[in-house]
């Protein structure tokens, strides 16, 4: 049986697609989380099936700070990555469409969303849409690959698992419930080497023309409550101060506990 | 037992062929024709006495250690060590810095042959003893460490070979005779088994007590330390929460992940003096990554109301402030403790001030003892140091002690680290406690496990180290234990079921302030320590 | 029989009374003797209120009229005055639109959710800005739906695409129909939810079949006649760092709580069929079914509801029973990690993992103080405890106090109960 699997699955091309994270309380450069985990995918991948080539792809200008981010995954266990060198504020869709058509690996995985500028999440499915392939989000793991046909995990909330099976070539985007990405070890990450491509860039315009600012909180939502009466409308305005300082029942049966507890559970709708 | 008949060989037949010529014997009897056969076997017994000394140092016979462990000493690496000063000027507990300069060089130790010749030395020195194993926290608890046991396995691997042979205590867990290893060949198995498993190396808590014990002063924390930085640095493989508390180093300058930002919310009411706006005063004070934590945030408190009562000039960094490296540098992440740390000096650098004051034994062994060679030379005093020289000076009064038994624990990055072991006792005198020692105390004080990252690496054992303290401290009969370590307080007070009490020395001194005699120091009226709030000590 | 009025004292005390825990009751008693009232309220013809204030009240027993506002006024008045409340939604038809607005629905386990119904609120605010020249709302549901109020979440017309091939992952072609929608009506704007459950994925793969730079992580749209469609929107950007401004686009993703759901009108929901067949797309994705998972697998750090269990735990195995009813996810303090009870990856704390769970539920847990800074983050805590007087108690939302094993074997059987009473039913 083992041998047998092993003859059917062979190793692919892999491309993983890395961008620069941004630590969400100091907001500095580091690798993304979401990319991280892209990244570890496939290096599972390739412990797992021998003969996959891994090749790390970043689209974006060469600098200090952004290139301490991206030895970040080299960290993980990497010789080296293809720095698609561009200046900021670029369009790097085209840029990776041209390079993913010229070198064309079977799978692409990259994270959900970036975790600077526009954020949108579309860049995935752009390049779907690009080079027409088949994309399925929110990968939790890869299986196995067989006869060009891969079989995957894929999350859904609350930690519910899809088994799907997607024809390659196809791009894979990964989020949060992608196992987390193994440490960066500082040595390897300062030895391995950037090979760098330059491109022909388009600047980005429209996110030019957008205002950009710091996340304001958003306003919590007022329960609005249609009471006929004055008197439910204070009820329910005042309530909240009501609810402050947790209710303490002692002396209770575990019954009568239980129903309390019960009644909270469904409130907040945990139960199913 | 060869060595004694061998040297007693020796010294006879060099006794023998001697009398001749003293003139004991006549001169003519090693001259007659059968005085040839004597001559021979002579020079026989002579050569054999001989060879067992030169060879037997060598080729690990017991000669082996007189002479490595001479050569040893000669060439140790702390020769700071042998110094016959008193206090801190007599120890050297720093771990040596990283060259991180050379880029296409392999960091920390990954084969046996990477140790220094010196340290190798050192290992050739060790004889034995066991009392290193003795004194273990994590051999105690039960986790997979020896340090016997561990040096013998570096003397193995730079003979080549399976430990098989060892005839002492294995790791707890792990059975002589699985483990081997060669001078070029790694010492942690990537897969499998090699020389030493990755745990033994992450058990230890640095606590020192092994180094301390050593009668041939084998540098065991500095060689575990360097296996450590191979681990982290080259294969990221640090275990359990210690990739994560790196990365939030790294990205917040602190272990826990928290905005550096809100390191002083916790004295957002005490209106505590900033560096940035006095550029100048007498005490630095050093908050340590306790300001996030809610327990020690109260320590803190105590703190700064007891430099209030004495008046003293101080202020903080506050966010300015970084995690010392401390965590970093004993996970093997030298590079993260070299930025922290330079990034501090920078800091420092900026203001002036006389000394620093921590309530963080750990902050103070780094910022005293291992900022200096990246450029930082510093006055350090830990807290309890510190409020004892302010009692001296007349600058604190204390009500008397109503309270029970008191017992103090050592910190080891205090004791061992830094040999005070005096301060805090004199502060507890000055409160009026006098301290019922537990057995293990002073320099021979039991690690509460929570130093060298070993809360963050985990590794399991039979035993809890906190609790094994805890338990020395019930022995002692004590209600409440003293301590003046964060890590300390956190670990003893985690101790479920516990006897005592955990309170910090800043604590129990600031509960016991009374406001200082005006004048004369005989009959002041002296008021509860109750009716003392923090307002009228502010002056 | 007798015209003497009979009092009775005690009664007449209570109805004055508001706060006697008698009160509804005697009151009741009372209207009994007044007869059914007039109605004090009802709907005018043009959609106002009417109220006639002599109708609200009731003699009292001394033959003064007396008016409850407490709301517990009784009788027909207030059941008259609830369905008056319920049938004030007014209906709007919308014969001829200006335009469509299509909304495509989550519809998780066939019903909108409430992040629906704020979309469903947003397409509205869209639809009906010009009072003159309304908009109609489209919503296109993908599979079965037990949805009976679609009119009342505010929803103008309906595609209902129920074959088989768009249940579970089909967003090849799922997206052929909305091509297919976009072809025949072609919408103004189309808006989907950003969430997980379907809409993000379903959402940015429109946007890139219609061309268009979609607006994610939409929270607030504001009119604006600078921008090509009349909307300006604020969307969260850089992984929620950033707020970005920018002209509305034709197909937005909006997060939940991105406007007030309907709830003032009742629209006509009427159902419409697409002229043209969809073709059908030969699928590269082949969607084998959901796995089982069980729940205590679930990492802790994204886990929405956790039963922790602490040095207090002495069952358990009734524990991990209680969690798998419960359908929880297993955490635990240090004291039960470090005693062997539990895995350390269950380890909830400042020295464990920082949880961030919607209910957190600590079982025999006293609460020390790298707890409490672990569970911080949790909505709400419920905490069963022996000691009334630890720390987890004060920072409880509700505690119960008293034995862990009975409380949590009673709870069990109450979910299992109610559960099994659910399946009766259905």
């Amino acid at each position: 049986m083992q041998p047998d699997r092993q003859q059917q699955q062979q190793g692919i091309d892999v491309a993983v697609l890395v961008s620069i994270g941004r630590h969400p309380t100091t907001g500095r450069a580091r690798r993304a989380e979401q990319d991280a985990r892209g990244l570890e995918l496939a290096l599972a991948m390739e412990a797992e099936l021998p003969g996959t080539r891994i090749s790390v792809l970043h689209a974006g200008p060469q600098a200090d700070d952004s290139e301490s981010a991206l030895r970040g995954y080299l960290g993980m266990g990497l010789e080296s990555m293809t720095l698609l060198e561009q200046p900021a504020g670029s369009d790097a869709i085209l840029s990776l469409v041209e390079h993913l058509a010229a070198t064309s690996p079977q799978l692409v995985i990259t994270g959900a969303r970036a975790e600077r500028g526009e954020g949108s999440g579309l860049l995935p499915y752009a390049l779907a849409e690009h080079l027409g392939w088949p994309l399925v989000n929110s990968l939790a793991s890869i299986e196995k690959v067989e006869n060009g046909v891969v079989t995957l995990l894929q999350a859904l909330p609350r930690g519910q698992r899809r088994r799907l099976k997607v024809r390659l070539p196809a791009i894979i985007s990964v989020d949060e419930a992608a196992p987390a990405a193994r440490q960066s070890a500082f040595g390897p990450a300062r030895r391995a080497t950037f090979a760098v491509t330059p491109t022909t860039p388009e600047a980005d315009s429209e996110l030019a023309q957008w205002q950009l600012a710091l996340a304001r909180k958003r306003p919590k939502r007022l329960k609005i409550v249609k009471a006929a009466s004055a008197r439910d409308r204070f009820k329910a305005a005042a309530a909240k101060s009501e609810g402050k300082g947790g209710q303490v029942l002692t002396d209770v049966t575990p019954e009568q506990g239980a129903e309390a507890i019960y009644k909270l559970l469904k409130e907040e709708e945990v139960l199913r | 037992m060869r060595l004694p008949k061998s040297l007693m060989a020796f010294s006879l037949g060099v006794f023998l062929i001697t009398l001749p010529t003293v003139g004991l014997l006549p001169q003519g009897l090693l001259e007659g024709g059968s005085s040839w056969l004597l001559a021979l076997v002579l020079a026989g017994v002579v050569a054999w006495g001989l060879g067992e000394m030169f060879f037997g140092m060598t080729w690990g016979g017991p000669m082996k250690h007189a002479f490595a462990g001479a050569l040893h000493l000669a060439f140790h690496r702390r020769a700071e060590r042998f110094s016959t000063k008193k206090g801190g000027a007599g120890r050297s507990t720093g771990l040596k810095a990283l060259n991180l300069e050379d880029e296409a060089a392999p960091l920390g130790v990954e084969k046996p042959a990477d140790f220094t010749w010196n340290q190798l030395l050192g290992f050739d020195a060790c004889v034995q003893c066991g009392r290193c194993e003795a004194v273990c926290p994590a051999f105690a608890a039960g986790q997979p460490l020896n340090p016997k046991k561990l040096i013998q396995d570096m003397v193995v691997g730079m003979a080549g070979g399976s430990d098989a042979a060892y005839a002492g205590s294995p790791y707890p867990g792990k059975p002589v005779g699985e483990h081997a290893g060669s001078p070029h060949g790694p010492i942690v198995a990537l897969q499998g088994k090699a020389l030493v498993d990755a745990d033994t190396l992450w058990s230890c808590t640095t606590c020192r007590a092994c180094v301390e014990e050593c009668p041939m002063m084998i540098e065991h924390v500095d060689a575990i330390v360097d296996m450590r930085r191979h681990l982290t640095l080259e294969r990221g493989k640090t275990p359990n929460k210690g990739a994560e508390v790196l990365d939030n180093l790294i990205a917040t300058d602190n272990p826990g992940g928290f905005d550096p930002g809100s390191r002083l919310n916790w004295a957002a009411d005490l209106n505590l003096p900033l560096m940035a706006d006095l550029k100048q005063v007498d005490v630095l004070l050093w908050l340590g990554d306790g300001a996030f934590d809610m327990r020690n945030q109260r320590t803190l408190r105590a703190l700064v109301k007891v430099l209030r009562a004495a008046e003293v000039d101080f202020a903080v960094l506050g966010t300015e402030e970084r995690d010392s490296g401390d965590v970093a540098r004993r996970l093997g992440d030298e590079a993260t403790f070299q930025s922290l740390a330079k990034r501090n000096i920078a800091t420092l650098a900026k203001y002036r001030f006389l000394q620093i004051v921590t309530c963080d034994p750990h902050s103070f062994h780094v910022l005293g003892n291992e900022y200096g060679e990246l450029g930082g030379d510093y006055q350090v005093r830990h807290h309890s140091t510190f409020i004892a020289e302010l009692y001296e000076a007349g600058r604190l009064a204390f009500a008397p002690w109503k309270g029970g038994s008191v017992t103090y624990h050592d910190p080891c990055y205090l004791g061992r680290y830094n040999g005070e072991y005096e301060a805090p006792r004199n502060v507890l005198k000055a409160l009026g406690i006098e301290v019922k020692e537990m057995e293990r105390s002073g320099y021979r004080s039991r690690c509460c496990g929570g130093g060298g990252g070993a809360p963050i690496t985990d590794i399991p054992g039979e035993r809890r180290i906190p609790d094994m303290r805890m338990n020395d401290v019930k022995e002692s009969g004590a209600e409440l234990v003293a301590v003046g370590c964060p890590q300390c307080t956190a670990m003893l007070e985690g101790v479920v079921d516990a006897s005592a009490e955990v309170r910090d020395i800043a604590e129990l001194v600031a509960d016991a302030l009374v406001e200082r005699p005006a004048g004369d120091a005989s009959d002041g009226p002296r008021r509860p320590a109750a009716t003392t709030t923090a307002e009228e000590v502010t002056v | 029989m007798s015209e003497i009025i009979r009092r009775d004292p005690r009664r007449e005390w209570i109805a004055r009374n508001r706060l006697h825990p008698e009160y509804a009751t005697v009151l009741a008693a009372l209207g009994v003797h007044r007869g059914g009232g007039a109605t004090s309220e009802w709907m005018g013809p043009n959609g106002v209120v009417r109220k006639n204030p002599r109708a609200i009240g009731f003699i009292g027993p001394n033959g003064v009229k007396r008016i409850d506002r407490s709301g517990l006024q009784q009788g027909g008045q207030s059941t008259a005055a609830t369905t008056a409340a319920r049938d004030s939604r007014r209906t709007v038809t919308i014969d001829q639109p200006a335009f469509l607005v299509a909304v495509v629905p989550d519809l998780t386990g066939g019903r909108l959710s409430g992040h629906d119904k704020d979309l469903l609120g947003l397409a509205r605010r869209l639809a009906d800005a010009d009072a003159e020249h309304p908009g109609a709302v489209v919503a296109i549901l993908f599979g079965e739906h037990k949805e009976e109020a679609l009119g009342e979440a505010g929803i103008d017309r309906v595609v209902h695409l129920d074959d088989e091939f768009y249940a579970g992952f089909s967003p090849e072609a799922r997206l052929a129909a909305l091509s297919a929608v976009e072809r025949e009506m072609t919408p103004r704007f189309w808006l989907l939810p950003d969430s997980p459950l379907g809409g993000a994925d379903l959402g940015r793969r429109l946007s890139l079949r219609l061309g268009e730079r979609a607006a994610t992580g939409v929270w607030q749209i504001e009119a604006d006649h600078e921008s090509p469609l009349g909307w300006r929107c604020t969307a969260r950007g850089g992984a929620g760092s950033l707020d970005i401004q920018r002209p509305l686009p034709r197909v937005a993703l909006a997060l939940a709580e991105c406007a007030e759901p309907v709830d003032e009108t009742r629209h006509a929901a009427e159902h419409l069929t697409l002229a043209a067949s969809i073709p059908t797309t030969l699928s590269r994705i082949e969607d084998l079914g959901q796995v089982a998972v069980d729940p205590a697998g679930v990492a802790l750090a994204e886990a929405e509801f956790i039963l922790s269990g602490g040095n207090g735990v002495k069952e358990w195995d009734a524990f991990h029973h209680a969690a798998k009813v419960l359908g929880a996810t297993e955490g635990a303090s240090r004291v039960a990690v470090d005693d062997g009870f539990m895995a350390r990856d269950r380890q909830v704390g400042a020295t464990g993992t920082w949880v961030t769970a919607r209910v957190y539920m600590a079982v025999g847990i006293s609460g020390a103080i790298q707890h409490l800074q672990g569970i911080q983050r949790c909505d709400k805590v419920v905490a069963i405890n022996l000691d009334p007087g630890c720390d987890i108690i004060k920072r409880a939302d509700l505690a119960v106090i008293g034995d862990s094993t009975q409380i949590l074997a009673a709870l069990v059987a109450m979910v299992e109960q109610q559960r099994g009473g659910q399946r009766d039913a259905a």
